[in-house]
């Protein structure tokens, strides 16, 4: 028997309003989600960017940012497994952009990115010129040697520029030169007059890419341990006459912030004292010294001595110019370390 | 007697409580379901309100150098120096450089500033142009600036402004302007604002729960500042 009646309807009125509900609050549900999967996909970008670009600045040398040309770029391949892709490009001498993406796409935007810089060697180079280039009174001791004509120096290795003679000694104009008795002052010409150029800036650089900063007496060795150079070892500073054979490529950069006192030893590489560098007994040292005055007993220096101070410098040992040595110093991992600037990350979004 | 079709009063009866039951039942459903809409909508703003100021102020902060971008904090306000962008030169003549921009937004000139090598520079924009090769997602802009730029420097846009942390929402203020929302006016002003540390550290957010949320209680959340650039701590 047929009957009219209303509860099926209303029933079902109810179920449809209970549904919607249901598809509504699942709408908001999945939209979460989905949000969510953005913000992480965002953060997971970011992240791999940044560490791409620091994949590179940590393996900066292998990349040869040097012989890259101003305005050109080059994509920075990184032993990091599973690493973003990044790119290096150079803005000028020793200044870089790093920037790191978060895919291989062509027309990807980078996310991060750093300015990078580095010394230009060139600013080094600048402050040299002679065997020994003095900013104060130099006084060069009875016996002394003085010698920027190379002839001394041992046969040039493939590496090594072509050399040629430079001034023995060289110093700004109306600077008092005092040359003891059978003291020897060679070169082209022994003496030259250059002018006092600022340094300060080269200098800080130096300071904070040293390999090791040392302070009070210094007594350097070459050492090695297990069949390796121990260049963690403060006290070693490469072995210049070939005693410890693992060590004949290290050559630090050495920073000293105060006064130095070497009291014998050896080391090559680039040496940096910011107060007086005083070197006593039998000390063999090849590279580059940069002090602000110095006392040079009966030492033996090839290579390039800078004096940046008004203060006197005085030899009583024996100095050679050595080009190859200068550019050997030069060329070590810690001069061409990227060093950061205030701004070092840079806004890239 | 005739029959009657029809219902009987029992019928009617039952009919009649049994549809008060399934319309009892059904009204406390969709009041249900309302307040379940309405708490998980109010739970959606609060999230998305947190996320948008964790992220932005650790996204402004992250290039910042602490030292020198940004200035004192309280715990309701945050100054910065906010960057939107950065330009390598490619080019300079006769008082202009020309430059490869990549930002968040376009130069303003009316509010945003260059920062040359520490330094803050006005500048205006120029429609003059020489050649530039831009990268996907750069484009040429032609600055120019009180100062004399050279091919290879990096100028870094920026504006300075606050972020402040009042009437239970995230506001930037640019200057002596309005405080402008960037959020719904969900936190709780109670448990929201920055540390005392000078600069701050970190950032508590706590949004209030639904008032029909029953036994819910506020949704803290710390987000460290921290600067890439360094400066300070953090």
């Amino acid at each position: 028997m047929s009957r009219p009646g209303s509860v099926l309807i209303v029933v079902l009125l109810g179920l449809l309003v209970i549904e919607a509900l249901i598809a509504g609050s699942l709408a908001v549900a999945t939209s979460e989600v989905t949000s969510y999967g953005v913000r992480q996909r965002q953060l997971q970008s970011r992240l791999s960017s940044e560490s791409a670009v620091r994949a590179v600045l940590a393996d900066w040398p292998a990349h040869r940012p040097d012989t890259l040309a101003s305005g050109s770029r080059v994509r920075a391949l990184t032993s990091a497994p599973d690493s973003s892709p990044a790119e290096i490009e150079a803005l000028g001498p020793g200044r870089f952009i790093v920037r790191g993406f978060a895919d291989t796409a062509a027309a990807a935007r980078p996310l991060a990115a750093v300015l990078v810089n580095t010394l230009v060697r060139d600013s080094v180079r600048a402050l040299l010129g002679a065997a020994l280039r003095s900013d104060g009174v130099t006084i060069v001791g009875a016996g002394a040697t003085i010698d920027g004509t190379q002839g001394a120096v041992a046969p040039a290795r493939e590496d090594c520029p072509p050399e040629t003679a430079l001034p023995g000694l060289m110093a700004p104009p109306g600077i008092e030169v005092l040359i003891g008795p059978s003291a020897s002052v060679l070169g082209a010409p022994p003496i030259g007059v250059v002018a006092t150029s600022g340094s300060g800036a080269t200098l800080e650089i130096l300071g904070a890419l040293a390999d090791h900063a040392v302070t009070g007496v210094a007594s350097p060795r070459p050492g090695a341990a297990n069949g390796e150079c121990a260049v963690a070892d403060p006290a070693n500073w490469g072995d210049p006459d070939g005693t410890t054979p693992e060590c004949s490529d290290h050559l630090p950069l050495i920073y000293a912030p105060g006064d130095l006192h070497i009291a014998g030893g050896s080391g090559q590489g680039t040496l940096l004292v910011m107060g007086e560098l005083r070197m006593d007994g039998a000390v063999h040292f090849q590279g580059v010294i940069l002090a602000r005055s110095l006392s040079l007993g009966p030492a033996s220096i090839r290579g390039a001595v800078r004096t940046f101070g008004p203060d006197t410098a005085r030899i009583d040992g024996r100095v050679e110019y050595s080009g190859c040595d200068v550019e050997r110093a030069l060329g070590a991992p810690a001069l061409a370390r990227p060093f950061r600037s205030p701004r070092w990350w840079l806004p890239v979004r | 007697m005739m029959m009657r079709s029809g219902f009987t009063l029992p019928e009617a009866l039952a009919g009649l409580l049994v549809s008060g039951i399934l319309m009892t039942a059904l009204t406390a459903t969709i009041v249900t379901q309302a307040r379940l809409a309405n708490v998980v909508a109010h739970t959606a703003d609060a999230t998305e309100a947190t996320w948008i100021t964790a992220a932005l102020l650790s996204d402004e902060l992250r290039m910042a150098h602490v030292a020198a971008d940004r200035a004192a904090s309280s715990p309701d306000s945050l100054a910065i120096r906010a960057f939107r962008g950065m330009a390598i030169v490619c080019d300079t003549a006769d008082g202009r450089a020309t430059a490869r921009w990549t930002g968040t937004r376009s130069p303003e000139p009316d509010k945003d500033s260059l920062l040359h090598e520490e330094r803050a520079l006005a500048f205006s924009l120029s429609a003059m142009s020489v050649d530039c090769a831009v990268l996907p997602g750069e484009k040429r802009v032609v600055f120019e600036a009180d100062t004399t730029v050279r091919p290879g420097d990096v100028l870094l846009l920026f504006e300075r402004g606050a972020y402040h942390l009042t009437d239970r929402a995230l506001r930037w203020r640019v200057g002596a302007a309005g405080r402008q929302p960037l959020t719904a006016e969900i936190f709780v002003d109670a448990h929201t604002g920055f540390d005392a540390a000078q600069p701050a550290q970190w950032v508590d957010l706590a949004s209030a729960p639904h008032p029909w949320a029953r036994g819910q209680g506020t949704v803290p959340l710390r987000t460290t500042l921290r600067s890439l650039n360094g400066g300070s701590a953090p």
